[in-house]
């Protein structure tokens, strides 16, 4: 995956889902075919924290299994950042792979992070490939 | 009709590839016991001191554990056991020194 597009109303619809859950962290998922975003699933943030976010198992499993049985795939997960720019942190980095390993939980899903520092909102996206290794991917909105 | 588990993608180079593979029923520590007999290696991923794994996610028949009875809950012929990765992270700035490690490539 080299970028992401994704439709204009769904950038729309993260920056207030990260502005509506500030000073939390948001957190969703994006779904669709190809490099092509279709639809955006908000999710709760089981650690209804403003440093952390951890997605709610059971919710996490229903989408995930709704968009198999739609036949589409997870692009990407969204996150934001309440007070710090858009890039992963140390912690994005660690827990996007398989606890002790360097084996990516999600291979080819993207993580798009929406950044609220001042300035702000900024959104790009990054895979996370192997340990440490930061790739930002061009965002195209359509 | 064995118990189907089903491997999360890091976790397949573990287990031939497989996608889904067949569990003992009894408990979930006791199914996590059995698979790393099979495919060793597996179940300290999983499990460490008969406990799982932050950040690990396991369900039986789409109900997660921790809800149910963690470890201890049943598994029986018929049953799905799901392992998939939670989705998590947060946003506190890297480390003093870790930056420099990380590859970084704009486009
Ligand atoms: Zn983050």
């Amino acid at each position: 995956m080299q970028a992401l597009s994704i439709p204009k109303a769904i950038i729309d619809e993260m920056v207030a889902h990260a502005k509506g859950a500030y000073p939390k962290e948001a957190c969703g998922i994006l779904s669709g075919s190809g490099d092509a975003v279709e639809k955006l699933h908000r999710m709760r943030n089981a650690d209804l924290s403003s440093t952390t976010y951890m997605m709610h198992p059971d919710e996490q499993l229903n989408v995930m299994r709704d968009i198999e049985k739609d036949g589409k795939k997870m692009l990407a997960i969204y996150h934001s950042h309440p007070a710090s720019p858009a890039y992963p942190s140390q912690i994005d980095i660690n827990r996007a792979f398989f606890p002790g390993t360097d084996y990516e939980n999600f291979p080819g899903t993207a993580y798009v992070i929406i950044g609220l520092a001042e300035g702000g909102p900024e959104i790009k996206a990054f895979l996370l490939i192997g340990k440490a290794g930061i790739r930002e991917i061009t965002i195209v909105p359509v | 009709m064995a118990v189907k588990v089903k491997i999360p993608s890091p976790l397949q180079r573990l287990t031939e590839g497989k996608e889904e593979v067949e569990g003992k029923p009894g408990t979930v520590i006791g199914l996590l016991n059995d698979l790393e007999a099979k495919f060793p290696g597996i179940g300290e991923r999983l499990s460490e001191g008969g406990k799982i794994r932050r950040f690990v996610n396991i369900y039986v028949n789409e109900e997660d554990i921790r809800f149910l009875k963690a470890e201890q809950t049943e598994v029986k012929d018929g049953d799905e056991v799901s392992i998939v990765p939670a989705i998590a992270g947060g946003c506190e700035p890297p480390r003093e020194g870790v930056a420099n490690l990380l590859f970084v490539e704009n486009h």
